[in-house]
């Protein structure tokens, strides 16, 4: 539309009045110049008036065909439906109180859910150009691992990367980045405070910032020229929130010196508020330092040298129109060589099919990598399903309403139809109404979905203060829920809309047409009981589905870890921090523990590595003296350090020899306690204890030798199966590896209330000694289980409040269907119908509706639980406990739902219902 | 009754009204009867036609209207070509031309 017409339309809008009285005289001159016309060409004025009006008709017709030929009409005819809609709505309040509320759970829930996987999925990286980013594999988790994977490979090596940078021409640029996060503790002259504080830093390389495209907001970024040679270049970037909140937002921060880990660092650069690095985690990094000076901040021994141990993840920059299935062969090949001379002269015929089996697979980068979207990308799309489901419900809920309505309205609608309104105009006058209730519904549910979406998030990143995530709808969003709620409004308008499109306006206005129409032949409940019937098909499959996530949590919470969890404090701790040297460690460890048994209501305490159930472990491939491995035997294990009473804190029991005691000091022979599952595996023949081996990982060094025996006990994720696994004494362990970093202790009561004296306890061992957690392992295992949390408590309640939609739905339509047969049922119990047989014929339809449902719901479970098989624990996806379950809660409260109406039919008064309307 | 004035076709209207005003500005009964008399009657151009017509030509600035006292010292609203309305015209003059002789040949083919 011209800006012209625009304005004028408005103008017009504004001066009504004024056109429709200039209007006026216009037409009147005309009429006038007609009649002078016609007197000049001979007429007599009396004559010539009368042809003259003849010729103009109706004034007020040409003035409506004028207004009509306006865009503005079509606005103002809108704003008349708007108008209408709002006052049947204002006389509705119940059905728009519903409606509204219903729409705004449905709508909210939906953009809730997206939201966040907007944010964890959708989202691009702050940086230029995002989509030539290509990631190197799914980099999922981190570590520092050896060996060849012999299959998809996503954690390099140092000199790998260098390899890399020496041969790459196909890609614009290949950037590295330490795989874990360091826990740094950070000095500053800014915050003014004499003790250190914690931060996480990120190793980086040189090409890091540049290959990204990413710029600093102040200073410079880290470049090739800072990571060049190991420990030459202490310099640190500072995200834009730790300078706000711990630099103090001073500018001139730039060039002064940070004291990290006790070696003085310089800041160069401020990154912008909306950089968060290439990994979208509940914890992003406070700074960025240059790889090289790997080992002041992850204090481990180098992991830059030669032949090095796998740690560093790489995104690159592809060159504009490149094949990325070359690129990615290209990788592979570089991948396989240097494996190929990284193995040497240990390669065997069974090590270079290893090699051949490894590739690299360049994966989308755009959106950075992500292992908090690698564990939640299922159950979101999983609770998408199930909140798109929940919609539909509501939708189908709303349309049984509208029809109800529509079908009562019939004849105001013919009336309007005989006087002359046309089917359009109708029909978008009940479609302006339902876009006015979704369109209302959709603006409450992004406000409901604000508080939704901030509770999520908090649920996901447990709370992390520095979390990237953010509640704030972007444009994508509001796109969606305005989206949503257009496609919403017609979902449920079209069934009322078509009902009335096949209006006729002759039966509908003769007085006894509402019998014939009232009582509703069966073909115009046919809608309305369709609509029922897909509520309870869909109400089952949610319930089955949240029914099945629920025991799968219970199967994961109350399964046997094989160790007793109750009553157990975890203290995480680092002596690194405070600056401990491995020699000094054993002593420290004694007073430790000597100190915490003596506090009262402690039974026992230990210190490990780990604690006994945790992510991301420490493992290694071991070998057994005196016996050659099976070929393709995994010779992999879980390792855990621990200290004496470890089997005894924990209640694991030793099954055969002994545990770790105090007699297995750094100078006694080495010793090892190992699980089950790793002496069946190794020693078939039952005769683990006595044998040797030694460790892969080379800086465990030695032969241990096996002294015990314990039960098996789950270490990783709570779905792991059992895995071989070695216990260590960490007194017996050297160098880094003697770092400890958990305290474990068994109380006689709450473990929470023996926080506080622990705390004191080992302050006044050492007040540096940095604590960085204290839960109970109740917590500790919860946080294990988040996503399953998340699916079974969000499954649950959304089923619920489908399953109350649902019922709303049934009692509405049964309620509505009894109002309209009152004549009929009247008539039948004037005839001598029993009220048990009108009860009974208003129930038996509820029930064929429900049995319908329930009858089509179970297939349809059947095929939509399959697709969560992955998800579940400890039973099959056709669970049939849980199907009948779903089937009886939904019977029974559909049964209450419908009993209701029918109750109200079989009390119907006939004198009353003869002359009801 | 070969006498009786036909419709106009559709839309040809707005370009006989241009063509009107592009000889003098008038008000609305003016070009009712100038395309009347120079059709010798065959065109005749009703108000409830006309002034929609008149409406969407001024919305799309083809014209501009004015209040103006007529020969009879009464006042009418009088209709303006603008420059835009001049450009329309002639593009729509060549356009139908084309037309008028594509059909043209086509009936004598």
């Amino acid at each position: 539309m011209p800006f012209h017409n625009l304005i004028s339309g408005i103008k017009a809008l504004f001066h009504k009045d004024q056109r429709s009285r200039d209007m006026d005289e216009e037409l009147l001159a005309f009429q006038q110049a007609s009649a002078e016309e016609k007197i000049r060409s001979g007429l007599d004025p009396h004559e010539a008036q009368r042809a003259a009006r003849i010729e103009m008709g109706s004034p007020e017709t040409v003035k409506e065909k004028v207004r009509s030929s306006t865009w503005e009409s079509t606005a103002q005819s809108i704003a008349q439906d708007i108008r209408y809609s709002l006052r049947v709505m204002a006389k509705n309040r119940g059905f728009t109180a519903v409606a509204i509320l219903s729409l705004a759970l449905g709508i909210g829930a939906n953009t809730a859910i997206f939201t966040l996987i907007d944010n964890l999925i959708l989202k691009s990286l702050p940086v230029s150009h995002p989509e030539e980013l290509v990631a190197f594999g799914q980099e999922f988790g981190g570590g520092m691992i050896t060996g060849i994977p012999a299959g998809p490979m996503d954690i390099f090596a140092y000199d790998f990367y260098q390899k890399l940078q020496q041969q790459q021409t196909l890609f614009q640029g290949i950037a590295a980045f330490s795989s874990f996060p360091s826990q740094i503790s950070v000095h500053s002259s800014a915050t003014d405070t004499a003790s250190a504080t914690q931060a996480v830093g990120h190793l980086v390389s040189g090409n890091f910032f540049s290959v990204l495209g990413a710029n600093p907001l102040l200073g410079r970024a880290i470049l090739p020229a800072d990571a060049e040679a190991p420990g030459r270049n202490p310099v640190a970037v500072v995200s834009y929130r730790y300078w706000q909140q711990s630099l103090a937002a001073n500018p001139s921060v730039i060039g002064s010196s940070i004291v990290i880990n006790g070696v003085p660092f310089t800041v160069i650069g401020v990154m912008p508020a909306n950089f968060y690095g290439v990994e979208l985690d509940a914890y992003s990094p406070d700074m960025w330092l240059p790889l090289t000076m790997q080992v002041e901040i992850s204090q481990h021994p180098t992991l830059l040298g030669p032949r090095g141990l796998r740690w560093l993840h790489f995104i690159g920059r592809t060159k504009p129109g490149t094949n990325i299935a070359q690129l990615q062969a290209w990788v592979t090949t570089q991948t396989q060589q240097y494996l190929t001379e990284y193995e040497g002269q240990r390669l065997d015929a069974e090590k270079i099919q290893q090699i051949q089996k490894t590739f690299v697979q360049l994966l989308p980068g755009a959106a950075g990598v992500s292992t908090m979207r690698l564990i939640y990308e299922q159950p979101l799309h999983i609770l998408m399903g199930v909140v798109i489901l929940v919609l539909l419900i509501a939708c189908a809920n709303l349309a049984n309403f509208l029809l109800a309505k529509a079908a009562s309205r019939e004849r105001e609608f013919s009336t309007r139809l005989a006087l002359g309104s046309s089917r359009s105009r109708i029909i978008r006058q009940i479609l302006t109404e339902t876009l006015l209730l979704s369109s209302i519904g959709g603006a409450l549910g992004l406000f409901l979905a604000f508080f939704g979406t901030r509770f999520l998030i908090n649920f996901v990143t447990g709370q992390a203060h520095n979390s990237v995530l953010s509640a704030t709808p972007d444009l994508r969003v509001l796109a969606f829920t305005f989206g949503l709620s257009i496609l919403t409004a017609l979902l449920f308008g079209i069934a009322p809309a078509l009902r009335i499109s096949r209006i006729s306006v002759a039966p509908t206005l003769t007085s006894n047409a509402r019998t014939a129409a009232g009582s509703g032949g069966r073909s115009s409940r046919l809608f309305p009981n369709l609509l029922v019937t897909i509520q309870i098909m869909l109400s089952l499959m949610l319930l089955a589905g949240a029914g099945l996530f629920f025991r799968t949590f219970y199967n994961l919470r109350n399964q046997d870890f094989g160790f007793n969890r109750t009553n157990i404090l975890v203290v995480q701790f680092n002596a690194k921090f405070a600056g401990y040297k491995p020699e000094q460690l054993n002593g420290l460890y004694d007073r430790i523990l000597s100190r915490l048994d003596a506090i009262p209501g402690v039974q026992s305490a230990t210190i490990s590595g780990v604690p006994a159930i945790n992510l991301g472990n420490w493992g290694s491939p071991i070998d057994i003296k005196g016996s050659t491995p099976a070929p393709g035997q995994d010779l992999n294990t879980l390792m855990n350090r621990v200290s004496m009473d470890y089997f005894k804190t924990l209640n694991i029991p030793v099954i055969q020899g002994r545990p770790i005691e105090s007699r297995d000091t750094a100078n006694s022979p080495r010793i090892v306690v190992v699980n089950q599952t790793m002496a069946s595996h190794f020693f078939p023949r039952g005769d683990a204890i006595g044998h040797s081996f030694t460790v892969g990982d080379p800086s465990v060094k030695g032969e241990w030798q096996i002294a015990g025996i314990v039960r098996d006990t789950k270490y990783g994720s709570p779905r792991d199966s059992h895995r071989p696994m070695i216990y260590l004494p960490v007194a017996q362990l050297t160098g880094d590896d003697s770092y400890a970093y958990s305290i474990q202790l068994r109380t006689t009561g709450d473990p929470a209330k023996a926080a506080t004296a622990v705390r004191s306890a080992l302050a006044g061992i050492d007040p540096n000694l940095p604590l960085l957690e204290v839960k109970t392992m109740g917590t500790q295992i919860e946080s294990l289980m988040s996503t399953e949390t998340l699916i079974s408590q969000l499954s649950t309640f959304f089923s619920l409040l489908a399953l109350s939609l649902a019922c709303i739905g049934l009692y509405g339509v049964m309620t509505y269907n009894v109002v309209r047969r009152t004549n009929e049922i009247g008539i039948r119990i004037a005839l001598g119908a029993q009220s048990t047989g009108v009860l009974w014929m208003v129930l038996k339809e509820s029930l064929l509706l429900l049995a319908i449902g329930i009858a089509l719901g179970i297939p349809a479970t059947l095929a939509a639980t399959h697709t969560i098989q992955s998800q579940l624990f400890g039973l099959s996806s056709t669970d049939p406990l849980t199907l009948i379950a779903a089937a009886l809660v939904i019977s029974l409260v559909i049964l209450i739902a419908a009993w209701f109406p029918a109750h109200r039919a079989a009390k119907v008064d006939p004198i009353i219902a003869l002359r009801y309307e | 009754m070969p006498d009786k004035p036909s419709d106009l076709i559709q839309g040809t209207l707005e370009m006989l009204i241009l063509k009107t005003l592009a000889l003098e500005s008038m008000h609305g009964y003016g070009v009712a009867l100038r395309i009347e008399q120079i059709s010798n009657g065959v065109f005749r151009v009703n108000p409830g036609s006309l002034f929609p017509a008149l409406t969407r030509l001024e919305r799309a600035a083809r014209i501009k209207s004015e209040w103006r006292a007529t020969e009879n010292n009464r006042r009418a609203r009088y209709y303006l070509l603008t420059d835009r309305g001049r450009k329309a015209l002639k593009e729509e003059t060549q356009q139908w031309g084309r037309q008028l002789a594509a059909i043209t040949s086509i009936l004598e083919a």
